[in-house]
């Protein structure tokens, strides 16, 4: 009798286990660095017994940690709360201003629609930061130079160059509920909080998701504008006060390095986590509608 | 060329072939771009002349009420029911001629040589070189009188345009007058809610838009043609096209041309290299983790998507870190006999290179799963059905299915990627700092070095170091805008011509 | 429920692609109308311009005679029912379907009542508290049917409803709204492709292409007398046969021949063709032959009629079950191997015996054929023929038309041999003081007009008459041979008709500027008059208000006085039920916790429950597949078939937790289904609760304020009414003021106020730089001094009818003019002439856009 032809996995039972090695070797490299850092974080690297060379830490301790909350040159909390405050607010007016943004290019037809677009397009192509001069001018003007809550400002008066990934939402919900709403007698400013807004919830979670941690990833704004403000140290945002610390002349402050980078990361990543579904959704939607 | 014939032909003529049609999609392309001017010149004629006889028009046609719009902007509109209008129209002319007369014309004046008063700030430069206090009193900062003059043309043109609408919308309001139609006040708030909402959700991001990058942008690509630099911070006078030239001219060894070509020549290696080793090894991390049999499907991604959870700074610091000169890498490096003695890993070039190209994989790559997988789910399904009936092996369709309908969607994505790469400047700067350095931070063009892509050599030029020549930077700037500008109009032209091609879809 | 008017309507895109060209219809109140036609025909553009969705370029709509062209769709009180439902995803049915009204203010106690009204008649009683996803199709479609009904709008507009469903779905939906159509006797307009629902469901269906109207009729109509091929080829299932063929006329009969054959195949009785004109039947035209596969029959009692038979070759059979369609080719053209269509469908019962490749006879039922002229595609034989063809011959000041009689003057031919005149229908009237007099054969009823055809001189022509004509009266008609176009025995054009219409240009002014230029005294008189007329009329509008105004007060305060006594303790009862609501909502809101907290564990608790009976199932199902492998394995040894059973335990193995995933997911799924709707059910039912019982307050207060202060109520009332009485004046003054005038060359003409608004309609602001084209027929002209100048040049006499033709100069350039007066003008006589404007049809002349 002949062999019986049984489903296609048994046969490539070789494949799979290839499979499994790689994504098992993909995984290490991928997690090696955050592993490796928090390792460091409990090692003691100013003990002189400490032997740089080996991955796994021989004199473990626990006074990274404290030196953040303790050591006056590393005030981290007050960096943390700097830090959660323009997060916030970012977040917060960024997420408004882009569904504004997006809802009105992606739904609205008026003249200048097509031009604002390229317009955008453009600007996308300039080097953002040579502007930073004539930003910190402004502040200077509006007086804000001195507070780093101007960050917020800065964050968010660019934020409609990023519409592209809510437009792409937008275009998907059909023109007809509009339609509908206009012979049932809504205007256009119902369509928009009582139908599209209620429609669009993963995609507000996932400008939210990116609003907020933009900030804390951000280096290059927070440190111009901080350093010319002169309102050291503790008027650091988070990344700005880590760069900071790796770039001292002595690392005995590496250790507190590694542990405030454990302490920055685990909220964010809880966070990312829990809104994982929206994050993967936006990007997969949104960023490919190109 | 029928397609008969083109599928005739052997593999290799059918490469020649398209690279043929690439060439001649670009000529194609300019040569209508040529023929299409006349027709644009005519409506451009057209649009600049249809304005001035609206205005006759409406002096010649309008009531005396019109006529002082010409004046009063948003008379005529205050006078009969638009009063919202009106009042916007004239609030917005008072404040244009209050900022003239305050700062617009005194700092226009200045234009000329961007500040005279040399002599008594200079006094005052000294106290900068001690770094005393970077605040100063008195004296021109040609900084600026340039950026007022910069505003000044901005609000000019604004004023023009809306003086001109004022008076259109005055004839318009009374030829509908003279029809029995009549303007309610009330209306403005019912339009602002329906027609014109798009006004009302625009116009914040837009002042946004205007204040915090347009007046950047353009000041940026105006300081281009000064020399603004550290020695020249408060006074700068305008030198055309040196900068420019600069790039191009001083071609000896430590010039400026060799330095820009070598570092323009690794922006576009890199740009290139990192785009397409992200987008691959992506699309294959994805396929494998979406592969029918696979289980634990969400560990795999999870795993991934830690590293676009954990904010970018702490991760590249980190491999900086591991990178340094006695960090883990290093020594790892070491044992293995690539690096010698006590330099760190960024120390020889070839090493920095790939290792930057690797830790930008390391980043890249789960973002590019994500977007892959998304569209992997979407393939439809009947394809590999019919793929597998007749008979193709894996590798077969994934090249002849998998592949061309990737490439077919994240086209766009692909450009956008590329252009983002030129711009990419954490990866290099957190890591790498662009060491090693050639060596020529004495030319006043900043420290910059092998790993340094355009954009990092700007940031250097224009921020760090002692005598900062930010004008050149900005000329740098503007460069680096054309030629992403070139790329992304040729990529986007063939990736049409392309498309039209093979008419996948 | 409304009529609606649709006059001119264009539909022209920025790009210039001329979506629907000059679009006219008149809907009555409660018709059904369905706008059928191919996609891309304007169809769905139409109904979304009387949606207000999409703007007209020009034209007027009126919906219930209000113009409503700047209307905004939510001012047109219309509803429309859309292809895709277009439902609010995240709203419940109810809400859905009252978001409409609570967008208008609409008092909730009212909502809630239309809401079970349309829910009722839907059907929908149950569905009340689900989401739209949770539905299925036809359900969906009937939310929004009823989202549309609930207001009850003038006109309901439905785009290509039914055609996401299934066809038997599709059955039953037609057939409820067509019962929706009965019961509400609303205004319904339908789009759709297919044409089965439009023939089934509409009163009256109008056949669109490329943006033409090509015929409006009822179904009926439309199936039997199709104005041209296209229409024919739409309208019914399977379609129309159509063959080319030439028209021979013998002496009793007409011969049909097929293209490029000798003999005639088929033959026609006289009075069949009798309304085509002569030049169809000379054999020279190519006529297209066109009959329903009904018409067509095998059957032996119909060939036993032995005419118009024709051979056919059967190629293939369709059983519908209630009968069979049998296609073939016929054997006469088939031979000559030419591709035009050889294809014919004949309906029969059965397929009586037929294989395929057989030659049958069939019998063509010549009553129902149709003809079309091939070129123009045209029907030659139209219900209603626009004009009449007679064959004429003139020779030295006779002509032999209706006998002989002397040729009118200024018919500019000398000489004709057996030419044609061709009259338009409404040039030749039937009135007493007629010249030509004919007898009537035989008179026809089609819709509104009776037909008479009347023999003059042998010579037949049909004519209009009034409603009592029988056959055999005698009937005297009028000829106006100004209308009648010329042509020798080649078909070509001897002598053009008059044109019967004469353009002027004209500008538009306003009041100001005619009164500047002329200086005329009378414009000021007219518009103070004007003025002091609208005066007048508000004069005594007022008085009539405010003695109303008067008695309101009077009455107010008397009702004041006597209730004044009783405010305390009225004021006292309504604190006590503000009291007592908010306790009542109190103890609802806990109520509806209980409620829901309740009804989780309840679901919770059957989930438990239904997760353990499944884990239960499928875990004793698994064991026994074990066992039953276990003890297979031990009782025989066979190599071979322990191998398969243990390949087929293992694949059960495999699939066992797929299985049961799947039939968790499914039950699961039904289970949360369920709490999902029990729970919007209780929040639907509280927050009606506490929404009631609010509106209930806020009326007893207001009806408290009213009952216990009439005085300041009415006043108060009152000011808001002077105030809106008072604007109302000032408008119609202001408007009163507005005059218009034509310009033409230097006189001014006053024109009245609804062809003023039609115009101001039309061009909106820029009427001022309009130039207009204005077509005066040749009555259209009356006498009056200081109107424009014209000197009779000579007398155009058609036999009854008389025209004078006066030169004028207008603008610098000449212009001819023909007017009919009745007082007899000498030649050469110097005459003001100024066109009547209501009886002009106006245009703007660049665009010749019809405004009037």
């Amino acid at each position: 009798m002949a062999k019986v032809q049984v489903s296609k996995r048994f046969m490539d039972k070789s494949q799979r286990v290839l499979a499994y090695v790689i994504l098992s070797v993909i995984s290490i490299i991928w997690l090696f660095p955050f592993f490796y850092l928090i390792l460091q974080s409990f090692a003691d690297i100013q003990n002189p017994l400490y032997n740089t060379k080996s991955i796994i830490p021989n004199i473990w301790t626990f006074n990274n940690y404290k030196a953040l909350f303790t050591d006056s040159r590393v005030p981290f909390i007050r960096w943390w709360l700097n830090t959660l405050i323009i997060a916030f607010f970012t977040a917060l007016l960024q997420t408004i201003l882009v569904l504004m943004t997006s809802y009105a290019l992606s739904r609205l037809r008026f003249k200048g629609r097509q031009g604002l677009m390229k317009l955008i397009l453009i600007l996308g192509m300039f080097p953002g930061f040579l502007g930073m001069l004539v930003i910190y001018y402004i502040l200077e003007l509006l007086g804000l130079n001195t507070s780093i809550y101007s960050l917020i400002l800065v964050y968010t008066a660019s934020s409609a160059m990023s519409y592209y990934v809510a437009k792409g939402f937008f275009d998907t919900i059909p023109k007809s509920l509009d339609e509908a709403v206009m012979i049932d007698g809504g205007t256009k400013n119902t369509v928009f909080w009582r139908i599209i807004i209620p429609l669009s919830k993963p995609i507000i979670i996932y400008t939210i998701l990116v609003s907020f941690t933009g900030p804390w990833g951000d280096f290059m704004f927070g440190k111009y504008i901080i350093q010319t403000a002169q309102i050291q140290p503790t008027g650091y945002t988070v990344a700005v006060g880590l760069q900071g610390l790796t770039t001292m002349a002595t690392n005995e402050l590496y250790g507190a390095f590694c542990a405030g980078a454990v302490l920055v990361s685990i909220p964010i990543t809880a966070l990312f986590f829990w809104l994982q579904r929206y994050y993967v959704e936006g990007i997969a939607g949104g960023a490919v509608k190109g | 060329m029928t397609t008969i014939q083109y599928l005739s032909l052997t593999k290799f003529e059918r490469f020649l072939v398209n690279v043929g049609n690439f060439f001649k999609g670009i000529g194609k392309g300019f040569v209508n771009f040529f023929k299409g001017i006349p027709h644009k010149l005519l409506v451009l004629w057209h649009k600049i002349c249809s304005p001035f006889d609206t205005l006759g028009q409406a002096w010649k046609k309008g009531s005396w009420g019109v006529r002082t719009n010409f004046l009063l902007m948003g008379f005529y509109q205050l006078t009969h029911h638009q009063i919202v209008r009106g009042v916007l129209y004239l609030l917005f002319e008072v404040v244009f001629i209050w900022f003239m007369i305050t700062t617009g014309v005194p700092y226009l004046a200045k234009l000329g040589n961007l500040g005279s008063f040399a002599a008594k700030s200079s006094t005052y430069l000294d106290d900068v070189a001690s770094g005393s206090s970077l605040i100063i009193q008195g004296g021109d900062r040609s900084f600026t009188i340039l950026l007022y003059a910069i505003v000044t043309f901005l609000l000019m043109l604004i004023f023009v345009v809306l003086w001109f609408f004022s008076i259109r919308d005055a004839k318009s309001l009374q030829d509908n007058i003279y029809v029995g139609r009549y303007a309610k006040d009330s209306q403005f708030f019912h339009d602002i809610v329906d027609s014109k909402y798009h006004t009302l959700l625009l116009a914040v991001p837009i002042v946004g838009l205007v204040g915090f990058t347009v007046i950047p942008v353009i000041f940026m690509i105006i300081t281009g043609f000064t020399n603004y630099s550290g020695t020249q911070f408060y006074l700068f006078d305008w030198v055309g096209f040196d900068n420019y030239a600069g790039f191009f001219s001083n071609t000896n060894s430590s010039g400026l041309f060799t330095i820009f070509f070598k570092v323009l020549a690794w922006t576009l290696l890199w740009a290139l290299i990192a785009t397409f080793t992200n987008y691959f090894l992506g699309m294959v991390v994805a396929l494998l983790i979406n592969k029918k049999g696979i289980k634990l499907k969400k560990l795999w991604r999870t795993v991934l998507i830690l590293t676009i959870a954990v904010p970018q700074f702490v991760s590249l610091l980190l491999i900086n870190q591991m990178l340094a000169g006695s960090g883990v890498l290093t020594n790892l490096f070491r044992n293995w006999g690539w690096i010698t003695g006590s330099e760190s890993a960024f120390d020889n070039a070839l090493l920095s290179r790939v290792l930057i190209i690797v830790v930008n994989t390391w980043v890249g790559v789960p973002y590019t799963m994500l977007i892959c997988s998304g569209i992997l789910m979407n393939i439809p399904e009947d394809l590999y059905e019919s793929a597998r009936i007749d008979g193709a092996s894996p590798f077969k369709m994934y090249t002849a299915i998998t592949l061309p309908y990737m490439l077919f969607i994240t086209g766009p994505y692909l450009l956008s990627q590329f252009i983002g790469n030129i711009n990419n400047f954490n990866i290099i700067y957190l890591l790498s700092q662009g060491k090693p350095s050639y060596g020529m931070a004495s030319l006043g063009y900043g420290d910059v070095g092998e790993t340094d892509l355009l954009i990092t050599w700007i940031y250097k030029m224009s921020m760090e170091g002692q005598d900062k020549s930010y004008a050149v930077a900005c000329a740098l700037g503007v460069l680096v805008f054309i030629i992403i500008a070139v790329f992304s109009l040729i990529f986007y032209g063939r990736s049409n011509s392309v498309k039209n091609e093979e008419d996948f879809q | 429920m409304a009529s609606l008017k649709l006059e001119h309507i264009y539909k022209v895109y920025p790009n210039g692609h001329k979506a629907v060209t000059d679009f006219n219809m008149d809907i009555k109140d409660g018709e059904f109308i369905v706008f059928v036609g191919p996609s891309g025909c304007g169809k769905s553009t139409t109904l979304r311009m009387i949606a207000g969705l999409e703007d007209i370029s020009t034209g007027e709509l009126y919906i219930g005679d209000t113009l409503v062209n700047d209307m905004q769709p939510k001012d047109r009180d219309i509803a429309m029912v859309f292809q895709n439902y277009a439902l609010y995803p995240h709203m419940t049915v109810y809400e859905n379907m009252a978001f409409g009204l609570t967008l208008r203010k609409v008092p909730r106690t009212e909502i809630h009542e239309k809401v079970m009204w349309a829910a009722d008649v839907l059907g929908l009683k149950e569905y009340l508290d689900r989401k739209p996803k949770a539905m299925s199709g036809g359900q969906r479609q009937r939310v929004s049917l009823g989202r549309a009904i609930l207001r009850n709008p003038k006109v309901m507009l439905l785009d290509e409803p039914l055609s996401n469903l299934d066809a038997k779905l599709r059955g039953q939906m037609r057939s409820m709204i067509s019962k929706l159509h009965q019961q509400l006797k609303t205004t319904f307009i339908y789009v759709t492709h297919d044409q089965v629902e439009a023939m089934t469901l509409g009163t009256r269906v109008v056949v669109m292409k490329l943006g033409r109207v090509q015929q409006i009729d009822s179904p009926q109509n439309l199936y039997d007398h199709p104005v041209n091929k296209f229409v024919a080829g739409f309208i019914g299932t399977p379609q129309m046969n159509f063959f080319n063929v030439r028209l021979k006329e013998e002496k009793d009969h007409v011969d049909v021949i097929w293209k490029d054959c000798e003999q005639p195949a088929l033959r026609l009785s006289k009075d069949q063709v009798l309304k085509a004109e002569k030049k169809f039947l000379t054999g020279e035209k190519d006529i297209i032959l066109g009959f329903r596969c009904e018409h067509v029959s095998a059957e032996e009692e119909e060939l036993a009629k032995g005419d118009n038979i024709v051979d056919v070759t059967i190629s293939h059979f369709e059983e519908l079950g209630n009968e069979t369609l049998i296609y073939g080719d016929l054997k006469e053209i088939e031979k000559l191997g030419e591709e035009s269509t050889t294809g014919i469908i004949i309906k029969a019962p059965s397929k009586m015996g037929h294989v395929a490749g057989d030659v049958i006879k069939a019998r063509i039922n010549v009553e129902k054929i149709n003809l079309f002229d091939a070129e123009t595609e045209i029907t030659i034989i139209p219900p209603v023929p626009e004009r009449n063809v007679l064959p004429v011959s003139i020779k030295n000041e006779k002509m032999d038309l209706f006998g002989e009689q002397t040729k009118p003057a200024s018919i500019p031919v000398d000489f004709l041999e057996n030419g044609t005149i061709a009259l338009p229908l409404d040039a030749t009237q039937v009135c007493e003081k007629g010249s030509v007099e004919g007898k009537v054969v035989l008179v026809e009823k089609q819709g509104e007009i009776t037909l008479a055809m009347v023999e003059v001189k042998g010579k037949k022509l049909f004519l209009k008459v009034e409603e009592g004509v029988k056959a055999g009266d005698k009937v005297k008609f009028t000829v106006d041979y100004s209308r009648a176009t010329f042509r020798d025995e080649k078909d070509a054009v001897v002598a053009e008709p008059l044109k019967d219409r004469d353009c002027i240009n004209a500008t538009f002014v306003n009041y100001k500027t005619a009164e500047e230029v002329t200086k005329d005294p009378s414009f000021a008189k007219m518009k103070d008059e004007k003025v002091a007329k609208v005066k007048a009329e508000y004069e005594e509008k007022r008085k009539a208000f405010e003695a109303e105004k008067e008695r309101a007060l009077k009455e107010a305060q008397e009702k004041q006085n006597a209730v004044n006594a009783s405010v305390a303790e009225r004021e006292a009862a309504l604190a006590k039920e503000k009291e007592e609501t908010k306790k009542q909502l109190a103890e609802a809101k806990a109520q509806y916790r209980k409620d829901v907290k309740e009804a989780k564990a309840k679901h919770a608790q059957i989930m438990k429950e239904e997760m353990a009976k499944i884990d239960a199932q499928y875990k004793k199902m698994k064991d026994e597949e074990k066992a039953d492998y276990k003890e297979f394995m031990m009782k025989n040894k066979d190599p071979e078939s322990r191998r398969s059973r243990r390949t087929s335990y293992s694949v059960f193995k495999e699939s066992f937790p797929a299985m049961k995933a799947s039939d968790v997911e499914k039950r699961t799924n039904s289970l949360d289904f369920e709490k999902e709707t029990e729970l919007n059910g209780l929040k639907a039912r509280y927050s009606q609760l506490v929404a009631l019982s609010k509106d209930k307050l806020k009326e007893d207060e207001r009806k408290f304020k009213e009952e216990c202060y009439p005085l300041e109520t009415t006043t108060k009332e009152y000011e808001k009414k002077t105030k809106a009485f008072d604007k109302e004046e000032q408008d119609a003054l202001r408007r009163a003021e507005l005059l218009f005038f034509f310009k033409y060359d230097e006189f001014y003409q006053l024109l009245p106020d609804d062809i003023t608004n039609k115009i101001i309609q039309g061009m909106g602001e820029r009427v001022f730089t309009k130039i207009f084209r204005i077509e005066v027929p040749h009555d259209g002209f009356e006498e009056k001094e200081g109107a424009l100048e014209f000197k009779v040049v000579s007398l155009v006499n058609f036999g009854d009818v008389k025209l004078y033709k006066c030169a004028g100069t207008m603008y610098g350039e000449k212009v001819n003019v023909y007017i009919n007066q009745e007082r007899d003008i000498a030649l050469g006589e110097v005459i003001h002439l100024a066109p009547i404007v209501e009886k002009t049809q106006i245009y703007e002349d660049e665009r010749n856009i019809r405004l009037y």
